[in-house]
């Protein structure tokens, strides 16, 4: 079919008929090989060891993928915001955490930077900061999207109003990462904590991610006071992450130096879930 | 090498779909074909890996080996600059109207063959040049839908999340009729021509001196 190559030594013939032969076995042995050894390697990282409820291998390709995302994260990109009008409800998807009732008046919350001595702060204390709003898209790792309206106050405000204790004997500079704790970790109340509840829930947050100016500690939701379905009275939002970072019901704050737990990074997802 | 790459890509894309038949599809968009990953994924098919319900793991595979097709994709379009065989797949200046005589003669509508100039007919010219460029939208709708908001220039580039989203479905589902349409194509062209794929060379029957002497002969040449 094409020109003949010059560069290439040409052959006719039977002498041409064997070679074909020769390089015909050799590369069908190949492509077998390639086939059989593709087909295991597959195999291998799905039935292989396990990290955190996926493949080892895949995990590890997720922590890379989450080292290139943290390295070119910009503080200036924003979430998409959207006019009020198009807020909805959207559905409760995932009670974990908050599947029985809690006495909203008794409500405190319990911010921790070990081994500095706790702070109990109550819902008013939060709701003293500055107020903002924001309206933008609640988006899920599992495909659906909705756009909600959400109040309470940044949470860059609250760090900043309820600072973690000094590193490294470093004075607190907000505006230098180097000097702050790594990350910050949240939790629903303990199950000991709440009669009958089975299991908590827990995210945790790169410093870079919790102070972006659209990460907000929020109270009410289009317009309404929160229900407790939807984590009254106090839960995360943080729109430039996917939904299941924005915990319900938050029972304690925490400064960490180490990566905190999270629920479903613990089960197969990654853990910045950045988007 | 790189062929062997793409077509494997495609079936793990597909057979390790981010939206996994049947738990996950009702959240996937409204226009999603639920026939086509329930037909290629692996559930009902015991001697392969399946990813029904596991949208986790449909992710990772996907988070994973988007970094492999890529660069595979990359290194292609650098060889085909680097070598100038470049030249055998840009479409010429005839080539649309040429391809529709192509195709009518595939489809033994007309019986005069288009001249063909070259290594590759005009049809295969216009085919083998979008599907670089459905590559690239690709990938690109991709990565604007994977951190829209990191991304957010390339979103609004592309017309909107939404709309990004629709294009990474549709470049999807298009390279996969691509490669439907060329896997026939290989099968109707017959064995010698399979085998050239496979191991990068053929031989070519043609008269080695066509007035001296007519005997048809055999020459071995490097393929594309």
């Amino acid at each position: 079919m094409s020109e003949p190559n010059n560069n290439q030594e040409e052959l006719v013939g039977s002498e041409a008929e064997s070679r074909i032969k020769i390089l015909s076995r050799r590369g069908f042995i190949f492509g077998a090989i390639a086939i059989a050894g593709g087909y295991e390697v597959l195999r291998w990282i799905d039935f292989g060891p396990q990290k955190a409820g996926i493949s080892a291998q895949l995990r590890k390709v997720l922590d890379i993928n989450q080292r290139v995302a943290l390295s070119l994260f910009n503080e200036g990109s924003t979430a998409k915001l959207y006019p009020v009008s198009e807020a909805v409800m959207p559905i409760v998807n995932g009670t974990v955490g908050i599947d029985t009732p809690i006495d909203q008046t008794s409500w405190k919350l319990n911010l921790q930077d070990k081994p500095s001595a706790d702070r109990i702060l109550s819902l008013s204390q939060v709701k003293a900061l500055p107020r903002t709003d924001i309206t933008t898209e609640l988006r899920c790792v599992e495909g659906w999207t909705t756009v909600v309206h959400w109040t309470g106050c940044k949470l860059s405000e609250f760090i900043k109003r309820y600072p973690p204790r000094p590193r490294n004997g470093n004075p607190l500079d907000f505006t230098d990462f180097s000097t702050m704790p790594k990350y910050i970790g949240f939790e629903t109340p303990p199950p000991g904590f709440l009669a009958g509840e089975s299991q908590s829930y827990y995210v945790g947050i790169d410093m870079k991610s919790a102070m972006h100016h659209q990460t907000l500690l929020c109270y009410a939701m289009n317009g309404n006071a929160l229900s407790p379905p939807h984590g009254a009275p106090l839960r995360l939002v943080i729109p430039t992450k996917y939904g299941f970072k924005s915990l319900k019901r938050i029972g304690r704050i925490f400064y960490s130096d180490t990566m905190p737990r999270d629920f479903w990074a613990e089960n197969g997802y990654d853990w910045y879930a950045g988007l | 090498m790189i062929l062997w790459a793409n077509a494997n890509g495609i079936i793990t894309f597909f057979g390790k779909p981010v939206f996994p038949p049947s738990f996950y599809q009702p959240n996937a968009p409204s226009w999603w074909p639920t026939w086509f990953p329930s037909f290629i994924d692996t559930d009902h098919k015991p001697y392969l890996y399946s990813l029904v319900g596991r949208l986790a793991e449909a992710q990772a595979w996907h988070f994973t080996f988007l970094w492999i097709f890529t660069l595979n994709g990359l290194t292609y379009v650098v060889y085909l600059a680097i070598s100038r065989e470049s030249k055998w797949i840009l479409p010429r200046k005839e080539s649309l109207k040429q391809s529709i005589l192509v195709v009518l003669h595939d489809l033994r509508l007309i019986k005069k063959a288009p001249r063909q100039i070259g290594v590759y007919n005009d049809a295969q010219r216009i085919a083998y040049t979008g599907v670089i460029f459905l590559g690239l939208l690709m990938v690109l709708s991709g990565f604007s839908i994977y951190k829209p908001t990191q991304l957010y220039w390339l979103v609004a580039l592309l017309g909107g999340y939404r709309f990004a989203r629709w294009i990474h479905f549709w470049t999807s589902m298009l390279i996969s009729l691509f490669f439907a349409v060329h896997v026939a194509q290989v099968v109707k062209t017959g064995w010698d021509n399979f085998r050239g794929m496979i191991i990068g060379y053929g031989i070519t029957k043609r008269p080695l001196n066509p007035i001296s002497d007519p005997d048809v002969s055999v020459k071995e040449e490097q393929i594309a």
